[in-house]
């Protein structure tokens, strides 16, 4: 009888026009609209939600290279006035400091998270952008800035994540850096030719073999997750026809019984929910070229969002049965839809909002579904999925529990 | 076959069936009849073991509707007053998915289907979709779903509502031949007096949860067999003259309705001169007086001084 009645679902929905234009026509269409508008806006790594997390690490202490560069321009023919002078001036613009300063700049206003690693090495992973700076990165920068040596190798960047916020950090940051140098001197040695910038250029390194997320990814992950809401929607109200028209009657005078309808819409959930992603997935694949990376990992999410729509379709049937009318599904599609696609981030990055409501995000099960899609998008391995599944389970468990307590008994039909 | 004892049906504080009796022998097509409310459908829900009574007792072929839901089930078909069907699937696609539904699968169920759409003359249009149907159509497939399991006992519920004369007509035909063919025990729900009186053996009038009459066509109009039926219809409203009439103490009940009357008087009273004696008296011409044996909407007004549409 289950067969029976996922085949019956099937061929309702494939049979119901203006079901298939939401379910399936609908994200394909906000897909092209958003990606392509949004594309130059959304540059690689910009997709994410989580704050950016970084680290700034010095193989040597500033106190370390500070006695060295004293311990240089004391061989050279500097009077002492000046050596001292320059000592006290090489704190002021230690180039690790500062940007460790900035960095704190940007963590006071919520951006960023800082960490700091001298004379150590950052696990590169755990950061979205490391700066590493060698050991006599200080001392070369301060030879090139005081004596017009020869300037130093630039800083090594490390970026796994959020890349476009840590080229963006590290352009205007040097940028800012070389400005000051250069009204300074040109404010206090006038005449003088001005020194060479100290970097010039980031070298952005890509971490591990993860991809960037472009807007055709994120937007793909986001309409999917939001439109197989949708599929919930419609079981839910065709269910309610059905106890109109008195069909469910007919099907408990035939014996089956109430936990086997449940389990029907439930089934049917998961199964046209796994239909739509699939077609959603193959069409952004074809058309937008977005890779999946992990199609096994790829397939469990889907299975996990599908389990939590099937569960969702039994609660809004069982709540549409209890009120005898179809406003609880009405009222899901057109705001609890809307509500959860804006928490989990399914518009656009909520995490640049407010953290609380990204965090609130992550927890839902179609915000965390995205998010293990994004990740899994750029290449993430199968570790940062298990949150995402912990939600699903979560949420599928009490949806059908829910969904078991709220159906009516046979005499309040 | 059916012991319906004492039952009784309480939803909060409206009592929809009140200390209902009856029983149903094998092969006898019963009818139920009562107007809208009475408690047909309530009753025939707790037959169909869809509703729990308040108190009494209900049993099928020996099995208790309380205890054994199952082996009720598995006995009874149920035609209910709405169209059950989905209407985004064919005839065919919707006898199979309820023939599954009964447990039936392959040869059987195919057979079954075939034999059905037949029973109920759809065989041509199976493949359509339902909603292409018309009311009657659909009707008829609604039945054809009950008759899917061979049931030993066919609940219809009101079964010809809102349809055309013939497919009413194809419905009463069918139920009948269904009777006589398989001998199959029906429990025929209507406020149709007339479907009820042409296919029904016996008939249990129900009104306000209660059933206030029982017998056979020949029973329920024995009753009124001590009285005389006369309708006369008249050039202006009824009513004005019905206070007058029913000044004349031979004359137990009059019922008007717009320039109509309907009168029952005692048996070989003289009340057609009264009425003429009032219209002469009025200036108002007698267009039509028709002097009719009892039917069972007489005995309904009799009994409850409302008619059945009322």
């Amino acid at each position: 009888m289950f067969k029976t009645m996922l085949g019956k679902e099937v061929k309702q929905l494939l049979r119901e026009r203006s079901e298939l234009l939401t379910l399936l026509i609908m994200p394909v269409i906000l897909i092209t609209i958003l990606g392509s508008a949004l594309q130059n806006m959304m540059s690689p790594g910009s997709a994410g939600t989580d704050k950016v997390t970084t680290a700034v690490v010095s193989e040597t202490s500033q106190e370390e290279e500070l006695n060295n560069f004293a311990d240089y321009i004391a061989n050279q023919e500097i009077p002492e006035e000046e050596r001292e002078t320059l000592i006290e001036e090489a704190v002021n613009v230690s180039v690790p400091e500062l940007l460790t300063e900035t960095l704190n700049a940007l963590a006071d206003d919520g951006f960023l998270v800082v960490s700091e690693y001298a004379g150590g090495a950052a696990e590169k992973d755990n950061y979205d952008g490391v700066w590493h700076f060698e050991a006599d990165y200080r001392e070369q920068a301060w030879k090139q800035m005081f004596l017009g040596e020869e300037r130093p190798e630039p800083a090594e960047v490390e970026a796994s994540g959020q890349t476009a916020v840590i080229e963006g950090v590290s352009d205007a940051f040097f940028n800012e850096l070389n400005w000051q140098k250069e009204a300074t001197y040109l404010a206090l040695a006038e005449g003088e030719a001005l020194p060479e910038p100290i970097q010039t250029e980031v070298n952005v390194e890509q971490l591990d073999n993860r991809s960037v997320i472009t807007s055709f990814d994120y937007y793909t992950a986001g309409m999917a997750v939001m439109f197989v809401l949708y599929t919930a929607t419609f079981l839910a109200t065709t269910a309610h026809t059905e106890r109109k028209s008195h069909v469910y009657h007919r099907l408990l005078t035939s014996n089956v019984p109430m936990w086997m309808y449940l389990a029907g819409k439930g089934g049917a959930g998961v199964l046209l929910s796994l239909l739509q992603l699939s077609l959603i997935f193959t069409f952004s694949s074809l058309v937008f070229d977005v890779s999946f990376q992990n199609l096994g990992l790829t397939a469990v999410i889907a299975g996990g969002l599908a389990l939590t729509v099937g569960s969702l379709s039994m609660l809004l049937t069982a709540v549409n049965y209890r009120i005898r009318n179809e406003q609880a599904s009405a009222l899901f599609a057109s705001v609890g839809v809307t509500i959860l696609a804006f928490l989990g981030g399914s518009f656009f990055n909520v995490s640049q909002l407010s953290e609380t409501v990204a965090t609130i995000g992550r927890i839902l099960p179609n915000g965390a579904a995205m998010q293990s899609l994004l990740a899994v998008m750029g290449g993430a391995g199968s570790e940062l999925i298990y949150p995402m599944l912990l939600s699903i389970i979560v949420f599928s468990v009490l949806f059908a529990g829910a969904a078991l307590l709220v159906f009516p008994r046979k005499e309040d039909l | 076959m059916l012991e319906v004892i004492d039952v009784s049906k309480s939803f909060k504080e409206r009592t929809a069936v009140s200390h209902v009796n009856f029983f149903i022998e094998k092969g006898e097509v019963v009818g139920l009849l009562g107007p809208n409310g009475a408690g047909k459908s309530t009753t025939i829900s707790m037959i169909s073991s869809l509703v729990a009574p308040s108190a009494g007792e209900i049993f099928l072929g020996g099995y208790s509707v309380k205890k054994d839901r199952t082996s009720i089930r598995r006995m009874i078909g149920v035609v209910p007053q709405e169209i059950a069907l989905f209407q985004d699937l064919t005839a065919q696609e919707n006898l199979r998915f309820f023939g599954r539904a009964y447990k039936l699968k392959g040869n059987e169920l195919q057979e079954r289907v075939e034999h059905v759409l037949e029973i109920v003359g759809l065989s041509e249009r199976a493949d359509e979709f339902v909603k292409t149907y018309s009311g009657g159509m659909k009707r008829r497939l609604n039945i054809a779903v009950a008759l899917l399991h061979e049931p030993e006992l066919l609940i219809m519920d009101e079964p010809t509502v809102g349809i055309d004369p013939q497919s009413r007509s194809y419905i009463l035909e069918t139920v009948r031949e269904l009777n006589r063919t398989k001998n199959m025990t029906i429990i025929y729900t209507s406020h149709y007096m007339e479907e009820v009186e042409y296919l029904c053996d016996r008939i249990y009038i129900m009104d306000h949860g209660e059933i206030i009459a029982a017998g056979s066509k020949k029973e329920l109009k024995a009753m009124l067999m001590e009285e005389d039926s006369v309708v006369v219809t008249l050039s202006e409203p009824a009513e004005k003259f019905a206070e007058k009439l029913r000044e004349n103490p031979a004359i137990t009940h009059i019922h008007t309705s717009g320039e109509e009357a309907m009168i029952r008087a005692v048996k070989d009273t003289p009340v057609l001169e009264s009425v003429i004696q009032l219209t002469r008296a009025a200036g108002v011409d007698i267009k039509s007086v028709e002097v009719r044996s009892p039917s069972l909407e007489d005995v309904f007004l009799h009994l409850t001084g409302r008619t059945l549409r009322q």
